[in-house]
């Protein structure tokens, strides 16, 4: 995809292109429709403002726009662990509730489920591979494993994922 | 790869979003960057001169240390709590340390040692549940800090729970008093007055009606002021380990006993089981006849990591509590308990290993006449690269591990009366942060739950004197709790 004409950036390629991209890596990371919608948005707005920063020749365009939405998934998870307040226990929702609205959820929902007892770092790469549809190699690149680590370890998590599905 | 299910789920974002946001990027709101950034530099210049300003115009203050704290909040007792030594996370004796009486006010409690709330001698009242909240409020326990200036959470746990708890204090601005113990003992701990007592404890079993019913401490507190004695209490989860071996690997089952008698540094002795010898088990069937004859070969998780000390608990404690003498100085000296029990032998027959994909490939499956102890967790992500199971007993499954049938896995509990919760934010921090922390290590077995929401439950915990046994109940704010008391 040619996203730069004469050294400026085409931000309409990168739009149309990105804009699924980033948005799928979210939902994968985060399971949840609102929050990728949320965080998408906080990418494509970090990286304009940001634009007169990226440097062609240090990594692609997608490569840095994935960066932002990477770390921009990392500040959420922390912060999505910050405590409620005991007084807001009461609002949870139960080991049985949950179960019952599991099954009335979506296959996001249901993939998320599946996913919960999966490290950071596989969730990651499902997110990658399947969200953000890179192939095998750019995940490796972009988190410093070989290729054939890569492979194997998706490969064995899809067949956990499948054999549970 | 049949992974059509996973592409299936992605989807186009949808059109108002795609439209929203793109007018958005093209508002002038977000206007050019270089202004933003001419904005953002020209507020950080104006910030540091504003700081620098206000440390010139500052006055010296000449360093108090840990008196500070209580000097802040007059206090009637001042001068008497300030004789008193300041607590230390240490827990030596001089673990006192000033406190403020100020707010327990009508009750006429006499405050002693770390704060602790002597209640000896008090009438009890009889006039039913009375509303905490008039304690609920800031209290001694905001002007309690540890040498460093931070307020101090006390917490007794197993030990391999201490690096974690530090991590989390260290996050909650807390100091951590850690007090390694076995569930009777945290327990007994959280209950007990004085300066050796702990606010939160980590169990491995739940607390049991009898020690419900004459838990001292904060809990005594309110019970000798006629108010709910309450716990709020956490089933975390489970945290277990396996044994397992390459996929490849014949299999044959071990107990704890024979693992321990494997792996210990050093074992009872063959002739007189109370002396202790150093272990000259090499081969498994030098442990059991019924054993291969195959040389002990064990990969486990690196010493002294919190996976060790689990393992220690889980497995090797189980072994070596068999002999009767060792189990009794779990009482008489928890110290040489946990010297025995812990240690394991170094002398290359077993291999501390971190326990990584690469690590199963290239190493495990290399050796299949090895044993390896892992995380469970570990374990179950990547059965179908092990033997299975090879400890005694139930195999190691969800199911068994919930049923209590599995050897290798305990629940985990974690308790505090819920005074104690409500008197002192940093340790309603601590407590829930610990939680989070526990559930996010991996150290636990995770139930099925959507990481989208906080799933433990928080149970109150209180006794029902018509049913005689504990009933529980979720957390709920005080004032349902006084309501419905005032219904009964």
């Amino acid at each position: 995809m040619q996203w730069f004409q004469d050294e400026e950036l085409d931000w309409d390629a990168v739009y149309a292109e990105q804009l699924p991209r980033i948005y799928n890596y979210f939902r994968f990371r985060l399971g949840g429709e609102t929050e990728a919608e949320e965080l998408t948005a906080a990418t494509f707005e970090k990286a304009w403002r940001a634009r007169h920063r990226y440097r062609r020749d240090v990594a692609a365009f997608s490569t840095w726009l994935l960066r932002i939405a990477r770390n921009l998934a990392v500040d959420h998870l922390r912060s999505r662990r910050t405590l409620l307040p005991i007084d807001d226990a009461l609002e949870l929702v139960g080991e049985e509730d949950h179960a019952a609205l599991l099954e009335l959820t979506s296959d996001l929902a249901r993939l998320a489920k599946l996913t919960v007892a999966l490290s950071e770092r596989d969730r990651e790469l499902i997110a990658l591979k399947y969200g953000a549809s890179l192939t095998n190699r750019q995940i490796a690149r972009f988190c410093g494993l070989s290729e054939s680590n890569v492979g194997t370890i998706i490969h064995r998590l899809v067949q956990g994922l499948r054999a549970r599905w | 790869m049949n992974d059509e299910f996973l592409h299936q789920l992605r989807k186009s974002p949808p059109p108002q979003f795609t439209s929203r946001l793109r007018n958005r990027l093209q508002s002038p709101a977000l206007g050019s960057p270089r202004r933003w950034y001419m904005l953002w530099i020209v507020a950080c210049v104006a910030g540091s001169a504003a700081v620098a300003a206000a440390l010139w115009m500052r006055p010296s203050v000449p360093d108090r240390g840990g008196v500070q704290a209580s000097r802040e909040i007059p206090s009637a007792t001042d001068s008497k709590g300030a004789e008193q030594p300041h607590e230390s996370p240490t827990g030596d004796a001089g673990r006192t340390g000033p406190v403020d009486t100020r707010r327990l006010a009508p009750a006429p409690a006499t405050v002693t040692g770390l704060g602790t709330i002597a209640t000896r001698g008090l009438p009890a009242r009889d006039n039913g549940p009375q509303p905490i909240a008039s304690f609920a409020e800031p209290s001694i326990d905001s002007v309690r800090a540890a040498p460093s200036g931070r307020p101090l959470v006390r917490f007794a746990a197993p030990a391999s729970a201490q690096a974690l708890a530090a991590k989390v204090a260290n996050n909650s601005l807390a100091e951590l008093y850690f007090e390694p113990a076995d569930s009777t003992t945290a327990i007994r701990l959280m209950c007990s007055d004085g300066p050796q007592g702990v606010d939160i404890a980590l169990t491995t079993r739940p607390m049991s009606v009898d020690e419900f019913r004459s838990c001292g401490g904060a809990a005594g507190f309110a019970r000798t002021m006629g108010y709910k004695v309450a716990f709020v209490a956490t089933e975390l989860g489970y945290y277990g380990a396996a044994v397992t071996a390459a996929k490849t690997a014949a299999t044959f089952r071990v107990s704890p006993r024979q693992l321990f008698l494997a792996l210990a540094a050093e074992v009872p002795g063959p002739l007189d089981a109370r002396r202790l010898i150093a272990n000259p088990n090499r081969n498994w069937n030098q442990i059991d006849p019924g054993l291969e004859s195959r040389e002990i070969a064990v990969f486990g998780p690196p010493r002294e990591s919190p996976a060790a000390m689990a393992m220690a608990e889980l497995l090797l404690e189980a072994g070596c509590d068999e002999w009767p003498w060792i189990r009794a100085l779990r009482t008489e000296n928890p110290q040489r308990h946990r010297k025995i029990c812990h240690s394991v032998r170094e002398d290359g027959l077993y291999t501390p290993e971190q326990p990584t994909d690469y690590f199963v490939t290239q190493t495990l499956w290399s050796e299949p006449s090895a044993l390896v102890i892992l995380d469970y967790n570990f374990f179950d992500a990547r059965r179908d690269q092990f033997a299975g199971s090879m400890l005694a007993g139930a195999d190691a499954k969800p199911a068994t591990i919930a049923a209590a049938t599995y050897e290798a896995a305990r629940p985990l509990y974690l308790y505090a009366p819920e005074l104690t919760l409500r008197r002192n934010n940093i340790r309603r921090v601590f407590y829930m942060e610990y939680a989070h922390a526990v559930r996010d290590s991996g150290y636990l077995l995770v139930p099925a739950a959507s990481p989208m929401q906080v799933q433990f439950e928080l149970l109150t915990l209180s006794f029902d004197e018509r049913g005689g046994r504990l009933s529980r109940e979720p957390f709920k704010e005080i004032d349902r709790i006084n309501n419905r008391s005032d219904r009964q």
